[in-house]
């Protein structure tokens, strides 16, 4: 007796669903293949991967159905692109280059003087980088990526160019999230963009350049950076970055730690005290100015600086008074630094042009007490360099009334340099009339030098009257080449219209 | 004293006269190095720039553009010695002042190119090269 034989037959759909589930996977496999050779497909296009075309395939082979498969007939149809209005968009690197382009090209029309061509395209170099700016969030990293590449061997001109795009990238980066950063109390974003930029600044100049005109005088630099800021002063003090750069950086950073309340002014006075002894010229810098601007310390600084008695370090400390300090202080200042520097114009300039009336007022005081001539010399200097009426008014009451001869040669200088024939003319001649002018070659040397400002005027006449005068004075050997070299730069031949007299 | 004694006294007297006299009209003075100084003024908004002035090369890492630049050569200056020396001039050199204009303030978006144009140059006044000499070397003509 055989055991009975169970044989259970399943029905036919259920036997044919695997062979058609194999057939619609080989389909779809083979319709892959073939539109992925397809050169007009869009697997061509870049902005597409291989595997969104496939699914784009399978897709629509899935929709049309099997049968639908079958009835086709095989060759290929057009597809109508629908997202051609939509192409894609540019890398961050690419609107770069695009903005590069852009500013050379307002630079070539703008010299060419095709004004209207040149604000055009300007335009639309503030459209690009608007969308730009719009379209990267993180445009700041994209920047400093870019900037990374940068190197200072390059002749390459868009180089500069990408720098100046990438530096208004940053500029405009640095302002949107220090704003986030203002309005949230939470500054995650801003802070590791601003370390980047410290850490990459020392790999090239151009890099270097870049990140302190984003970050010198700017509200960036935090206590966090504080580390990264000492590090580029050490970097300096090895020569290995700017000393310029790494001191800018640290007043800055000095700057907005006492405005943050980061520090206090004492807390940073009392820092200062302890670096102005430091070595490192930056440090030293940073130091002076912050106890220079607290009139607790400044005498205590001023006394530093008349122990030290250096030149340079009195030089670099006057400028910072005279562009930083209120004018009154300043002009403190640099009476009293005078007397480890005796004639130092230079920032009696700059505080002239900040407050050429308290200059004024200062010489005024010394010219009625007849004290000082070296002092009141460099008023004249400051205020005489200034574009204002009182520059002419206070150098000609000097010309004419000071006792001083080396004030009235500095008032000499100052007349001569307003390029006014006459004017220049008449001081040159009124300081040659004074016999202790006339008959010493040191102060005619000075002349000598004054009579440059009639040749960079284009004063030819009074150059001509001028130069025969001061043939027949006794001038230093030095001088008289000098003033000869001027007249064959300014007269045919170097001849004056009459000879000059022997000298006495 | 002896006749002797005076006469020695007398003769070293007479020695000591010139020498008083040249130690009194010594002015104890000695040159010292003042290193080149570029001060620039205020800056205006304006591209970067790069100039050579006096054979100083300015430029290109100040903000925007300065309003004036003044280049004060190297130098000398006479300070106290304890030392019986005076100095010499050897010569002078101008202290320039550069000042600068924005040609193009229109154009600021990417400041591709020179707009911060050089406008003239000044010559402010003039600083001494000065070398130190014994005052027993006799001080030079004028010429």
């Amino acid at each position: 007796m055989h055991a009975p034989t169970l044989s259970i037959r399943r029905p036919l759909g259920a036997r044919l669903f695997p062979a058609l589930f194999l057939g619609l996977a080989l389909g779809i496999v083979v319709a892959t293949a073939w539109l992925a050779m397809d050169p007009a497909g869009r697997s061509g296009d870049p902005s597409h991967s291989p595997s969104q075309s496939a699914m784009q395939v399978a897709l629509s082979i899935g929709a049309q159905g099997i049968g639908a498969e079958s009835n086709t007939p095989n060759e290929r149809q057009p597809v109508p692109d629908h997202e051609a209005g939509a192409r894609p968009l540019a890398s961050f690197e690419a609107t770069v280059e695009q903005l590069v382009t852009l500013g050379m090209q307002i630079a070539e029309f703008a010299q060419q003087d095709e004004i209207d061509a040149a604000k055009a395209s300007d335009q639309e170099a503030r459209r690009v980088f608007g969308e730009l700016m719009e379209r990267f969030q993180d445009a700041g990293e994209h920047g400093l990526a870019m900037l990374a590449c940068m190197q200072d061997d390059t002749v390459d001109p868009r180089d500069r160019g990408c720098c100046i795009v990438l530096k208004l990238v940053l500029d405009t980066e640095l302002a949107r999230r220090d704003a986030t950063a203002t309005a949230a109390a939470d500054r995650s974003r801003i802070d590791p963009l601003v370390q980047s930029l410290l850490e990459i600044m020392p790999q090239a100049s151009a890099i270097a350049d870049t990140g302190a005109q984003v970050l010198v005088e700017r509200p960036y630099l935090r206590l966090v950076h504080e580390p990264a800021v000492l590090g580029l002063v050490r970097l300096a003090a090895a020569e290995k970055f700017s000393r310029e750069h790494a001191t800018k950086l640290l007043l800055t950073l000095w700057d907005n730690l006492q405005k943050n309340g980061e520090r206090s002014s004492d807390e940073l006075s009392r820092l200062a005290l302890m670096l102005l002894v430091d070595s490192d010229p930056s440090q030293r810098t940073a130091a002076c100015r912050q106890l220079l601007s607290d009139a607790r310390y400044r005498d205590l600084v001023l006394s530093w600086l008349r122990e030290r008695n250096d030149p340079k370090v009195t030089n670099e400390i006057a400028g910072l008074a005279a562009h930083e300090l209120p004018p009154a202080e300043a002009l403190h200042v640099l009476r009293e630094l005078a007397t480890i520097l005796p004639r130092f114009p230079a920032p009696y300039i700059v505080l002239g042009f900040r407050a050429p009336e308290l200059l004024a007022d200062s010489y005024r005081e010394l010219l009625a007490s007849n004290t000082q001539p070296g002092w009141r010399s460099d008023l004249i200097t400051g205020i005489g360099m200034t574009k204002t009426d009182l520059a002419i008014e206070i150098a000609q009451l000097a010309l004419d009334n000071d006792p001083s001869v080396d004030v009235r040669i500095q008032a000499m200088f100052a007349l001569t340099s307003k390029r006014q024939e006459g004017l220049a003319e008449r001081a040159l001649q009124q300081v040659l009339d004074d016999p202790r002018i006339a008959q010493d070659p040191l102060r005619l040397a000075a002349v000598v030098g004054a009579l440059q400002n009639l040749e960079a005027g284009g004063c030819i006449n009074a150059l001509d009257r001028v130069g025969q005068r001061l043939r027949g004075l006794p001038l230093a050997e030095w001088s008289r080449q000098t003033l000869e070299a001027i007249l064959a730069r300014s007269l045919p031949g170097g001849q004056t219209s009459i000879p000059a007299a022997l000298p006495r | 004293m002896s006749s002797r004694s005076l006469l020695a006294a007398t003769f070293a007297g007479l020695l000591a006269v010139p020498m008083l006299a040249q130690a009194a009209s010594c002015p104890e003075e000695k040159a010292r190095h003042v290193p080149l100084d570029v001060l620039y003024g205020p800056s205006q908004a304006c591209g970067g720039f790069t100039y050579t002035i006096g054979g100083v090369q300015i430029g290109a890492n100040q903000k925007g553009c300065p309003l004036f630049v003044i280049v004060t050569p190297p130098h000398e200056i006479a300070e106290p010695s304890s030392q019986q020396t005076r100095v010499q001039v050897t010569g002078t050199s101008p202290i320039t002042m550069a000042t600068f204009t924005c040609t193009t303030t229109w154009i600021l978006f990417i400041p591709i190119g020179t707009s911060c144009t050089l406008d003239k140059t000044i010559q402010t006044g003039t600083v001494q090269s000065l070398i130190t000499v014994s005052c027993n070397q006799p001080p030079p003509s004028d010429n």
